[in-house]
């Protein structure tokens, strides 16, 4: 039957095909600018763009002409003469007018343009957008999907993906890290606006110095990804695309509150500064000085904490096919955390810091990060050849952090600056479409540490490191048939340390039929370990850092990443629905391998020797239900392992094999005044995870060596009063599931833990699931909307 | 796991319900996407459960329960909102109230040039 499915839309297919040759004008509608970080206005064929379906196509001087492009952005025309202008406009882009040549193929990318106030839209769009045509594995999720879960910045704003899965570091500095096919997010490579975004220092961390309101859409891409981008990203690459002085509104405000203490302001407003320049600026805000302890082991169950991120964004649009996007960012952060005996009840957030470090019988964790961060991307697009672009790229940051855990001290420091060039461009038709071009890493970190051995002894250790890479790539699309499309890639890395490293990329997509369309995904990358970082959870521990690589120095660690996807789009009950079957295999050629089974007292870093991989497989079932209603289901399974030395235990620490995930949405009708009532509703089942082992450790400091499956439900109700206002209201964890005793060394009840023992025995890393239990929350959008156009 | 299979049984079982659900396809007048929203929105009524109307080849597609609504209920509701169907004209009342742009009864109202983005593409990106 599918057979025979298959002849007829090939038969049909082909002849249609033949025909176009000489009658029709095809082509295709796209964004101007694509999600796997081509400057803006460059080239790259389909690859680098999101195709736009329902975009309106016309001959200016013909009205009936009028078609509209396909789920894949496609659209045929009849010709006209040579001369003629075609018009194609859609909602939110500007409305190009292109001049036909005579061409029998055409690519239309459109530029986003600022939103309009649209009374009318009520047509339900799917918060989260899965491509059929683009070769990479892209799931975009935009603001309908980002406001199901209110709370708040990107650590968080997982909690309704599965392909994302997001735990917490450790019990006390309330830090939240993502997993992504089984690994940890720093094999991910995060990007901003389609720049470096949370690595190095801050690759745990700078996830919680992005709120989500300040957010636009994430794409999150699976497998090894485009080669354009740099050589980090192993598992797949995740765009938080921003708010824009383009795309915002003039303002965009955001109040939050939780029950934990958590107070968040977040803004966003945009500006039209003259005919060229845009601006936004965009301001983040959060204070938590309530002191929670709901489990009554004497320490904070969250953090005591102030951010304050500002950001300015300038955008540039030219008249002569230059465009540019400029941005600065400054960030500054404060956090309390660990035994409140350390501070008195009620004490004042200026007294807490203080308090904290004068007392030395009480355990406490204080960390500050001070960062600026400066970003520009220029795009040229040649007049007479729009198909050839040239785009620069240019990132810069400077990060300090500080932190004291206990008696151990860090102070980490880290510069980074990426040049980035990058030109597009055609082999004859726009059938064979590259983007080639050259960059230039330098990223020095300078970490001073100081740990306490006994009362008597401290170590001092240093890290001191200067990376320069310069790196040349090359990336090959090849689109010229509906079916097939394949990005081939290559770029090779001249590392100041580790030698010539090539990092190959392959994608391809075939379209089985209109509606399934099937993916692979194979590559390489590699990147330079921080432990100490990217091990923060560990901090909350008394265990001593072992460094077993000594012998060979550091490593890069190298990894390689193979993958497929078939996605299938059909009609249920007469409603939209999808189906995503994808499976990925990761393995590494070395990596730096945290082994924390050796001993309770500590954490061994060493170079691989033997196997490690990681599999994963997950189903995903979109179904558009009901006009109101949406429902998705999941399943996501994972297989990691990792030779440890001494025959510890192979299977990694803190991975649930299995985790199901499921969803229901609802939203009402808009009334006159476009008010709406919203729910949501989350619900998951986290499978068991292996803990590293405590069984040395006697009672009560041992714990099980695999963790108990749990349930997390959360869910959230908003009521929309018009565009402008709405308000919402929320629970976390409405199971109110709490992780079983989770610092070990803290006084459940049982016994008084004696000085000795605590300094022995504290461990606060070995988190598995929730620490503070029912969280509440509630909050409000305010904003000020475009003027309405004339109609 | 379990609650997972649960929660799949009932958004299965909304589809073995054994109601009669028909699907048919008649042409509606309109011109851009102002009307197809327009349309859409008039057919979202208890019964239909899929409403959808091209722009290019002015066809709606609706998909409802017939012991709910009616064919006839069907065209009468979009006529009501000021669109002529196959099967029942729009009275003039119901028409003048369709936004200046879509006034196709004169020859395919003014969603031109540059005023398309204005209010010719009202669908989602």
């Amino acid at each position: 039957m599918r057979r025979l499915l298959l002849i007829c839309l090939f038969g049909l297919w082909v002849p249609d095909e033949a025909w176009s040759q000489f009658n029709v004008l095809k082509g295709k509608v796209l964004t101007e600018e694509g999600h796997d970080g081509h400057a803006p206005g460059a080239h790259s064929g389909e690859a680098s763009y999101i195709p736009l379906p329902g975009a309106y196509v016309r001959w200016s001087h013909d009205e009936a002409s009028t078609t509209v492009s396909d789920g894949f952005g496609f659209f045929k025309i009849s010709k006209a003469e040579v001369g003629d202008t075609l018009v194609v406009s859609m909602l939110g882009f500007e409305t190009v007018g292109w001049v036909f040549n005579g061409e029998s193929y055409v690519d239309i990318p459109l530029k986003a343009g600022v939103e309009l106030a649209s009374a009318e839209v009520v047509e339900k769009k799917a918060a989260t957008q899965l491509s059929l045509l683009s070769p990479l594995d892209v799931q975009s999720l935009n603001r309908k999907e980002l406001v199901k879960a209110a709370c708040c910045n990107l650590s968080e704003a997982f909690e309704t993906n599965a392909s994302v899965d997001a735990s917490f570091t450790d019990a006390v500095t309330g830090t939240r890290q993502i997993r992504m096919l089984g690994l940890d997010g720093k094999y991910s490579q995060i990007q901003v606006d389609n720049l470096p975004g949370p690595r190095g220092l801050s690759v745990v961390k700078g996830l919680m110095l992005i709120p989500g309101d300040w957010v636009n859409q994430i794409h999150i891409s699976k497998g090894a990804g485009t080669a354009t981008q740099g050589y980090e990203s192993i598992t797949g690459q995740i765009n938080v695309a921003l708010k824009n002085p383009e795309t915002a509104d003039p303002l965009h405000t955001n109040l939050y509150v939780n029950s934990a203490g958590r107070l968040e302001f977040n803004s966003v407003s945009s500006h039209q500064v003259s005919r060229r320049w845009r601006t936004a600026v965009l301001l983040h805000g959060l204070t938590n000085e309530q002191q929670n302890d709901r489990n009554s082991d004497g320490f904070l169950d969250t953090p005591m904490q102030k951010h304050f991120v500002v950001r300015n964004e300038w955008k540039f649009t030219g008249d002569r096919g230059i465009r540019g996007e400029y941005a600065l960012t400054a960030v500054q952060t404060e956090s309390a955390a660990g035994q409140m005996a350390a501070i008195d009840q009620g004490a004042a957030w200026s007294d807490v810091m203080g308090l904290m470090n004068a007392s030395t019988n009480a355990w406490s964790a204080i960390t500050t990060v001070d960062r600026v961060e400066a970003t520009a991307k220029t795009g040229y697009v040649f007049p007479d050849a729009e198909w050839r672009s040239i785009g620069t790229q240019w990132s810069y940051y400077n990060h300090r952090q500080t932190q004291r855990f206990g008696s151990n001290y860090y102070d980490g420091h880290e510069r980074f600056f990426r040049g980035n060039i990058l030109y597009a461009g055609i082999i004859g038709n726009t059938n064979h479409s590259f983007t080639t071009g050259l960059s230039y890493v330098y990223n020095a970190f300078d970490e001073q540490l100081q740990f306490q051995v006994n009362d008597s002894m401290n170590v001092e250790y240093g890290v001191e490191r200067e990376e320069q890479v310069p790196g040349v790539f090359a990336e090959y699309t090849w689109s010229g048939n509906e079916r097939w499309s394949v990005i081939g890639g290559v770029r090779y890395d001249q590392h100041n340390m580790f030698g010539g490293m090539l990092s190959p990329r392959l994608h391809a997509r075939w379209s089985v039929t209109e509606n399934v369309s099937w993916k692979l995904a194979a590559g390489r990358g590699f990147r330079t370990p921080n432990p100490f970082m990217e091990q923060l959870g560990t901090w909350a521990s008394q265990r001593q850092w072992y460094w077993g690589y000594d012998s060979q120095g550091l490593q890069p660690e190298i990894a390689t990443n193979v993958g497929t996807n078939l996605t299938s789009k059909f009609r249920l009950n007469y409603r939209e629905a999808s189906l995503t079957l994808d499976a990925y295999s990761t393995w590494f050629e070395n990596k730096l391998v945290v082994d924390l089974d050796q001993a309770t007292n500590a954490i061994h870093l060493y170079n691989l020797s033997g196997s490690s991989f990681a599999n994963t497989a997950q189903a995903e079932f979109n179904w558009d239900m009901h006009r109101r209603w949406d429902v998705r289901l999941a399943y996501r399974w994972v297989n990691a392992h990792t030779d440890r030395i001494l025959g510890n235990p192979t299977e990694d620490p803190f991975v649930s094999k299995h985790r199901g995930f499921s969803q229901v949405s609802y939203a009402s009708q808009l009334d006159e005044r476009e008010g709406q009532w919203r729910a949501d509703a989350t619900f998951q089942w986290i499978g068991a995870q292996r803990l590293p082992t405590t069984a040395t450790n006697p009672e009560p400091f041992d714990r099980p060596d695999y963790a108990p499956d749990f349930y997390q439900l959360n869910a959230q109700l908003t009521r929309q009063f018009s565009p402008e206002f709405s308000v919402y209201l929320g629970v976390e964890n409405a199971l109110n599931y709490k992780q079983d005793r989770p610092i070990i060394g803290a006084d459940y009840g049982d016994n008084p833990v004696a000085q000795g023992d605590f300094n022995q025995f504290f461990d606060a890393s070995l988190v598995y699931g929730p620490i503070f239990g029912r969280m509440f929350y509630a909050g409000l959008r305010w904003g000020i909307l475009p003027p309405k156009k004339e109609q | 796991m379990k609650h997972l299979l649960i929660l799949m049984a009932l958004a299965l079982s909304s589809l073995s319900y054994a109601q009669k659900k028909v699907e048919i396809e008649f042409q509606v007048s309109g011109v851009c996407g102002m009307c197809e929203t327009r349309i859409e929105k008039a057919l979202d009524v208890p019964g239909v459960i899929m409403a959808e109307w091209d722009v290019e080849t002015k066809k709606a597609k609706v998909a409802y329960k017939t012991k709910v609504i009616s064919e006839e209920q069907i065209h009468q509701l979009i006529a009501n909102v000021g669109h002529d169907t196959e099967k029942i004209k729009a009275t003039d009342e119901a028409y003048a109230n369709v936004h200046g742009c879509c006034k196709y009864r004169e020859g395919g109202g003014s969603c031109t040039g540059g005023d398309h983005e204005n209010h010719d593409d009202h669908r989602p990106e």
